[in-house]
């Protein structure tokens, strides 16, 4: 299979190192719009597979150009460009893959997953596959609920919940991926799904501990809007409860609220002098790069999928989780753990695709996807799965 | 008298509508950066003593041509322009005042003495000033200025002086705002993130930032405040001036959780820092988009609630026994908006100026140099304030 991976930033490059190591992948396409990101990516993995190009990815018509003779693409920009390179895929005849989406649209700027759903009847016709928001959370936390899920004669609630120990020495406001995209998704009112109805409740508040697995164990979480929510209770019917939580420092908080009193987390510019310019790319600009932070990040990223319902007759409450270690994989493979753990399950998807594992065609959520084979392929690619009953 | 108020922001506005409406007064020139908001301000004065003038306080020799011929020069630009304009009036021969002095020039590090203070720069022109026979008064709005001539009116009542407190009380807010300074953000920042210098042992030195947090009771409808160690004018010249053996001397603010807690994280992540960036592309001074995104000052003043109480304690002995006073003056944001159609942060610093600036046209200040306020008689100012809706009180301690 010929795989292009478009942007070489944390993630790509986890995406790009899986794949390089995959018998069914004979050649990647690393594509960026910053050459020298390419360059260092290709001269960091090595081998024989990996060809080079540069693109554009708010450009349909450039993209396909660099699309074409490819099978498959795997969208490791950010959700901004989401549509523009479905439309590519379609156009160059590619299969199409992604990690994240972006909405509400008048907040975010960035296409909703309704958008790329509408794309489904033409990946149909055209007998490809779009497979949206596949990295780790969304991605592996909705495999992990159709797991569990399958395993219940009745599933009651499924709960996502992302957990992060770790400290930045000398950040106190550090983001472990893009910061703009943390603030965004924190300062969202988070979509949850109760009694059957989706609601928006208010973004920072209802603060509740979470008590992860050993050696993270109880964090302080909020409620998150995330890709999860919006899919999981349309495809995994019957279920009373669902909604994203997501581990973060009181001090974090505190510091974002006060940021967004100030009105410095808002993406309309400003007119500062003779300039114009948007306070949270002065912000983002501010804090440290994710990809700079490496070796500086310490302690465990957990993210995983309590499921609870009914099985073999009884109440039960199970949580199935996949854990990193920052440091471990700096050391390894020079990237925190949560561009680890986003990049393996776009690389397993990738292989999946090429042995014929998965044949689905249009777009879809990876919960529709048979989970069987993954807590395996996870381990296989270095991402340990457990399964913890929870009291 | 022929005067210029130069810088036509909200405190010229005060300064310069009291002078047009003063008998002493002939001429009233409104020396602005920017023509049409001098226009905008001539417009709102509508006296035909004012007239409007482009001046430009970096550039030493065209401000020597334009106050040539002047009286005098009222300086409320920001202070980063005071040697230029001094330095111009020097060579125009034209006396002086301030109501603010450039404090950040000091660098020393928290926990360190401090050589000179940086009033001293300018007050080093003293001599100089006296040759020629100019008046230079530093420092004469709100605070720095009537806190420091309350300073001098209870050091004269004093046989000893051993502790001056300036103690800026505020429980303002504007609504419908979270975080809204009712002073230019900018300086509102620095000042308190910048180390604090307060006179102890001896000796002018500074304090970290954020030191010295207690309660005060300030007179009310103010009352009980959380109050810091802030950088300040005042203590860099009362131990000198008043003497007297004074011991003790600091300013502290009132900031209440909120303003605290935004201010140390602008400070943490670097949302303080003056020096450009690169945005995308745009190179932007974090501290100039903070300042954007606020909203400004100038436009909250019908929304601005609450009381502000400035004043200063001036502990000592008299006949061998303990005694002090605390003086002070306030206004109410609310009244001062509708009844004077400005805020009341610019009325406290515009009309001490404006009063410094009758009296001298009048011949009651008569001294010649550079020298801060405590260096004035408080009496006249006392007598003043009253018409312009400020009150003075004073209580026994």
């Amino acid at each position: 299979m010929r795989v292009l991976v478009l942007g070489a930033g944390a993630v790509g490059t986890v995406i790009v190192d899986q794949l390089s190591r995959s018998k069914e992948v004979e050649r990647i396409v690393v594509a960026d719009i910053d050459p020298k990101k390419t360059r260092a990516l290709k001269r960091k993995i090595g081998g024989t597979k990996i060809v080079t190009r540069k693109a554009d990815a708010s450009k349909v018509s450039s993209l396909v150009r660099v699309f074409k003779g490819n099978d498959m693409v795997v969208n490791a920009t950010i959700p901004r460009f989401n549509l523009v390179i479905m439309e590519a895929c379609l156009r160059a005849k590619c299969h199409y893959m992604d990690m994240a989406t972006g909405g509400p649209k008048d907040v975010t700027d960035s296409p909703e997953l309704a958008e790329q759903m509408a794309y489904d009847e033409k990946f149909k016709a055209a007998g490809l596959t779009a497979m949206l928001s596949m990295g780790v959370d969304p991605g592996a936390s909705n495999i992990f609920a159709r797991y569990l899920a399958n395993r219940m004669e009745r599933v009651d609630e499924i709960l996502i919940r992302d957990g992060d120990n770790s400290t930045v020495d000398g950040h106190s406001f550090a983001a472990l991926f893009s910061p703009a995209t943390l603030i965004e998704e924190c300062l969202l009112p988070p979509m949850v799904y109760r009694d059957g109805r989706f609601e928006r409740t208010e973004p920072l508040s209802s603060k509740e501990t979470y008590v992860f697995p050993q050696p993270i164990g109880p964090l302080t979480t909020f409620l998150v809007d995330h890709e999860e929510v919006e899919t999981l209770p349309v495809n995994i019917k019957g279920i009373k409860r669902c909604d994203f939580r997501y581990a973060l420092g009181q001090e974090f908080v505190d510091t974002l609220k006060t940021l967004r009193a100030l009105g410095l987390t808002k993406d309309k510019p400003v007119r500062v002098g003779n300039k114009r310019v948007s306070p949270k790319d002065v912000l983002v600009s501010l804090l440290p790069d994710p990809k700079d932070l490496g070796p500086r990040v310490k302690g465990y990223t957990c993210v995983g999928t309590e499921v609870a319902g009914i099985q073999d007759g009884r109440f039960r409450r199970l949580y199935m989780y996949t854990m990193a270690n920052h440091q471990e994989c700096y050391e390894k493979y020079g990237v925190t753990g949560t561009a680890f753990q986003t990049g393996v399950p776009p690389a397993i998807g990738v292989e999946m695709m090429a042995r014929g594992e998965i044949s689905r065609k249009g777009t879809f959520t990876p919960e529709l996807l048979d989970p069987e084979p993954w807590p395996e392929e996870l381990k296989r690619h270095g991402m340990p799965v457990e399964i913890m009953e929870l009291a | 008298m022929k005067a210029m108020v130069l810088g036509v922001g909200a405190i010229g506005s005060v300064t310069a509508d009291v002078l047009a409406h003063s008998e002493e007064f002939d001429k009233v020139i409104l020396g602005a950066r920017n023509l049409e908001k001098g226009k905008r301000l001539e417009k709102k004065i509508s006296s035909d003593k004012v007239t409007v003038k482009k001046v430009d306080a970096s550039d030493v020799g065209a401000m020597t041509k334009a106050f040539k011929g002047l009286d005098l020069v009222l300086n409320v630009v920001i202070p980063r322009y005071n040697f230029a304009i001094m330095e111009a009036c020097e060579k125009a021969k034209v006396n002086y005042a301030d109501t603010a002095w450039d404090i950040a020039l000091d660098k020393t590090k928290p926990g360190q003495i401090i050589n000179q203070t940086p009033a001293f720069l300018y007050l080093n022109k003293d001599k100089a000033w006296k040759k020629l026979g100019l008046t230079g008064m530093l420092g004469i709005g709100c605070d720095p200025g009537l806190t420091n001539l309350f300073a001098r009116r209870a050091a004269d009542r004093l046989d000893k002086v051993r502790d001056i407190l300036v103690r800026d009380g505020d429980n303002g807010y504007v609504e419908g705002y979270e975080f809204a300074p009712m002073w230019s953000p900018e300086t509102l920042i620095e000042e308190v993130l910048m180390p604090a210098t307060a006179y102890f042992d001896g000796h002018y030195r500074k304090l970290g930032s954020f030191d010295g947090k207690e309660l005060f009771d300030f007179p009310d409808p103010v009352g009980k405040l959380p109050i810091y160690n802030v950088d300040h004018e005042e203590q860099e010249t009362l131990p000198t001036y008043i003497g007297k053996g004074c011991e003790t001397c600091n300013f502290k603010i009132a900031l209440g959780d909120e303003y605290v807690d935004a201010i140390k994280m602008i400070g943490k992540l670097g949302l303080s820092n003056p020096n450009k960036i690169d945005v995308k592309g745009v190179k932007v001074a974090p501290r100039d988009v903070v300042n954007a995104v606020l909203p400004d000052p100038s436009t909250l003043g019908d929304k601005a609630r609450g009381d502000c109480a400035i004043g200063t304690i001036t502990k000592g002995e008299k006949d061998g026994r303990e005694l002090g006073y605390y003086m002070w003056t306030g206004m109410n944001h609310q009244k001062c908006f509708t009844e004077h159609n400005n805020s009341a942060t610019a009325w406290t610093v515009g009309i001490p100026l404006a009063i410094a600036a009758r009296l001298f046209a009048q011949g009651k200040i008569t001294q010649k140099g550079v020298f801060p306020p405590e260096m004035m008689d408080s009496e006249p100012f006392v007598e003043m304030l009253p018409k312009y809706d400020m009150y003075y009180k004073e209580k026994k301690l």
